[in-house]
């Protein structure tokens, strides 16, 4: 048990050691230096000058703000009124929540969480372990989620209804169909459907209209698409949570960018993501900028593996040997954004295998391996995304790139018009082994090229179970290989550092000679706000804990 | 009225036509106002055609080096956010524009001109059915048009764009012309060539057209300049070409939330072209309404 835990921390501390800042602190502290002359000056400050609102940018959502049905953009809804057993800090470990702790079993194939005593929803009723064995049994069951829970996939091959038992009144255990040492982050926010919800509720479409959950927010208002107001919700457990704003609101906006000019005129007090270039823009005297590790996540790139014409591996390693990546992650990225990435999402992690060669841009070598595949003068083919500031550049470098070798890439952005998702849809296939899904360009699922983002996670096992490995639901690659499969079965269950990575290595080697998925870069999150604004906290999934915000 | 009286009058009615053309033509090459928008559509024209070459750079090629870059003896524009060119992606982009706006004004006028002569020839309930759809019809914004039958059609093609835009613009063009129809055909060269037995479309094309070109000409202008700004926005909602295109309106499209990180030019140059353009045709709308009297 104490390796598996001395492995999760080892995680941790590594992210800690990559996390920077923008600014220099000596920009800080003059900042400090100012905003400390004010106050002797005798401008008022404190408490007696907060703000009474928080103003929050944040992405646009895609799916509804409920657990069940909740994905990119919902997720930032639900972190604020959501409470999960334990929650993803911004170095990449785990803090205890409703869990106050956990143990495992040697072999790490049966987990069991104390439970906090005290906590209740913020409808002012306890939270009980039925509640919680509900939250994890109910998934499973689409005679009660009717079909939709897009969590589900979080725990194939992991977990199942059997395996979730309330032991006592403090105390369940989850008996797992496999071994897997990093099982506390599939209970933590990162799994962000997978908030506590009360016994029998209904965690589809028309929960966000309660928002009934065990967080440190209650949701006063909320405009599907637009902003959610919160205030403190009074039942919280941590009784020395004492919010200085009297509510929190979160606005979403399309592009970061157009946040800018809110946040240059006060009327935003934060900015939850936004672009190297902007951030590097602001002015540092008034604006704070950090940025954070966010693991494997933000923008993949897709290449059909069953289907259309990058079927043949060679293609894929032909596309890939296109990108100029140190190019990209200095130029576009401005060297904050993000670092090289070598095409699988082991890299950012320190149980990555650091012997396996970086992947460079390669032109001989990629029109050799077009030529030997029978199409040295490339083809013709679209690429499917949504729009958004990152994944815009992103898929302009891929159409760039791609040229190179006379692929030519027609980019198929939807929200290019300032809508969201409507087109390139995130409504799961089921990417079994087998069947093959048939082309749909309007969809992430099932177009041949296409871009989707992911959340920053601490380890990297839900890419891996939902994106690589050949039951995923979200392969948008869909690769189908055993000896991959094999690879992450290996890496989920082994329990040390050092079978870990063993097992990391050979994902790596398959991920770069399969090459499904191009990760030219491993992103960092970019976040922004006053300067005179403190404690707001930011996790690699974008998560926001605004429990010690306040005004300097 | 004799054969020859009408031949007579069809005779005299072309020489007049004639001499008024001259007249015109020579009023329309000393009006500064003309010159001027003919002189600055004539460079984005030649820009149109031989923008491949001029340009320095490819639409899509990406410099890691200048990324939103300020204008340099490099890159006389700057650089957008993608470390592209922006001089080149504004030449580029003319092209596009360019055949885009003159393909569906054309469109239009093709068909305005058609529906406008048969119902101004015509009359009666043909006439007034037509025209009340095409009041109906022009009624509705030309850009919530568009959007729909764009969205409809689930297309970004520049062809789909110009038929809508075309489509959209025949009901105004239609009326105009039907209007100055309505007055041609009361007069006696009408009603000769009709004595003289020439057949309908022998009459609408051959002696109608010509006199009804002036307002034709000038509504074809008005709308060249509406086609501008109408696919230029479209192209700035997303619709109509492909993200990432140098389309001007895709241009700023892609690079105006960078104003507020003080990165105005790859905004300001596009837009200024539009503008540019724009303005020079509604200088030579403005001179021929003057010298045509409409």
């Amino acid at each position: 048990m104490s390796e598996i835990n001395e492995d999760i921390k080892e995680i941790a501390s590594s992210a800690i050691s990559r996390r920077h800042f923008v600014q220099g602190a000596a920009a800080v502290a003059a900042g400090a230096a100012v905003v400390g002359l004010a106050s002797c000056g005798g401008s008022s400050s404190g408490d007696s000058t907060q703000s009474k609102t928080l103003r929050i940018a944040t992405g646009k959502q895609e799916h509804v703000a409920a657990p069940w049905e909740t994905s990119g953009g919902s997720l930032f809804i639900l972190s604020m009124v959501g409470e999960w057993l334990t929650w993803q800090l911004p170095d990449g470990s785990l803090e205890p929540r409703i869990a106050e702790s956990w143990t495992s079993t040697p072999d790490a194939k049966s987990w069991t969480f104390k439970i906090r005593e005290g906590v209740m929803f913020n409808d002012g009723t306890p939270l009980t372990v039925d509640d919680i064995v509900y939250t994890y049994t109910a998934i499973f069951d689409e005679d009660i989620t009717k079909g939709v829970s897009r969590s589900k996939g979080n725990y194939d091959n992991i977990l199942d209804a059997a395996g979730v038992v309330k032991v006592d009144e403090t105390t369940i255990q989850f008996n797992l169909l496999q071994a897997n040492g990093n099982f506390p982050y599939f209970v933590s926010s990162a799994c962000y459907g997978m908030c506590i919800i009360k016994k029998d509720a209904f965690g589809g479409a028309g929960w966000e209209s309660t928002m009934i959950a065990a967080g440190p927010w209650k949701m006063v208002s909320h405009v599907n698409t637009e902003s959610t107001v919160y205030t403190l919700n009074e039942f919280y457990w941590d009784k020395d949570f004492k919010p200085k704003f009297d509510t929190v609101e979160l606005v979403q906006f399309v592009s970061a960018a157009t946040a800018l000019p809110q946040l240059q005129t006060g009327e935003i007090d934060f900015i939850g993501a936004l672009e190297a270039a902007d951030a590097v823009a602001l002015d540092k005297d008034k604006f704070s900028v950090e940025t954070l590790p966010a693991g494997a996540g933000f923008a993949h790139v897709h290449m059909r593996t069953n289907f259309g014409p990058f079927q043949d591996k060679r293609i894929r390693q032909a596309a890939a040997l296109t990108i100029d990546r140190p190019g990209y992650v200095d130029g576009i990225m401005m060297g904050i954004g993000g670092r090289v990435g070598n095409d699988s999402v082991m890299d950012p992690y320190n149980t990555a295998d650091t012997s396996v060669p970086q992947r460079e841009k390669d032109l001989e070598k990629a029109k050799a391996l077009m030529a030997e595949a029978g199409v040295p003068n490339g083809f013709k083919v679209d690429l499917s995304s949504w729009a958004r500031d990152d994944i815009n550049k992103y898929a302009n470098l891929i159409k760039t790139s791609f040229a190179e070798i006379g692929i030519e890439v027609t980019l198929v952005i939807d929200g290019s018009d300032g809508g969201s998702a409507v087109y390139y849809t995130y409504d799961p296939y089921p990417s079994k082994p087998g069947p093959v899904n048939q082309f749909d360009n309007h969809s992430w699922l099932a177009s041949n090229l296409g871009i989707v983002d992911w959340a920053g996670r601490g380890v990297p096992d839900q890419y891996l179970m939902r994106e690589w490995r050949s039951t995923g639901d979200w392969s948008g690659a869909q690769l189908d290989s055993r000896e991959m499969d094999a690879a992450i079965d290996e890496y989920l269950q082994a329990i040390t550092p050092e079978a870990k990575k063993t097992a990391s290595k050979k994902i790596q080697e398959v991920s770069l000679d399969e090459t499904p998925y191009i990760l030219a870069y491993t992103s960092n999150l970019i976040t922004a706000g006053r300067k005179d604004l403190e404690g707001m906290v930011v996790n690699g999934m974008g998560q926001f804990d605004a429990r010690k915000a306040k005004n300097a | 009225m004799t054969e020859s009286t009408t031949s007579t009058i069809a005779n005299k009615s072309d020489l007049e036509r004639k001499q008024i053309r001259r007249e015109r033509i020579s009023l329309v090459l000393k009006d500064k106002t003309f010159l001027v928008g003919a002189f600055i559509l004539s460079f984005w024209i030649i820009l149109a055609i031989f923008g491949s070459i001029i340009a320095p750079h490819g639409a899509g090629d990406q410099d890691f080096n200048f990324v939103s870059h300020s204008p340099t003896s490099k890159f006389f524009f700057g650089t957008d956010a993608n470390g592209r060119d922006v001089f080149s992606r504004v030449i580029l982009g003319t092209r596009l524009i360019v055949v885009m706006a003159f393909s569906a004004t054309i469109l239009g006028t093709v068909l305005g001109t058609s529906l406008g002569l048969a119902t101004g020839y015509f009359k009666g309930k043909f006439d007034m059915i037509v025209m009340r759809l095409v009041e109906a019809i022009s009624a509705i914004p030309v850009l919530i048009i568009a959007l729909l039958a764009i969205a409809a059609l689930e297309g970004r093609s520049p062809t789909l764009t110009v038929i809508v835009i075309g489509f959209v613009f025949t009901p105004n063009i239609g009326r105009t012309v039907r209007a100055a129809v309505l007055g041609e055909s009361e007069l006696e060269y009408v009603a000769a060539a009709r004595l003289r037995t020439e057949r309908t479309r022998h009459i609408l094309f051959r002696e109608i057209l010509p006199n009804v070109l002036p307002p034709i000409i000038v509504e074809f202008t008005v709308r060249l300049g509406y086609a501008i700004f109408a696919i230029a926005t479209l192209s700035f909602l997303g619709a109509g070409v492909e993200y990432g295109s140098p389309n001007w309106g895709s241009q700023i499209a892609e690079n105006w939330g960078n104003i507020y990180s003080n990165v105005w030019w790859p905004t300001a140059f596009p837009a200024l072209a539009i503008a540019s353009l724009a303005v020079s045709i509604n200088l030579i709308s403005d001179s021929l309404l003057e010298i045509f009297e409409l």
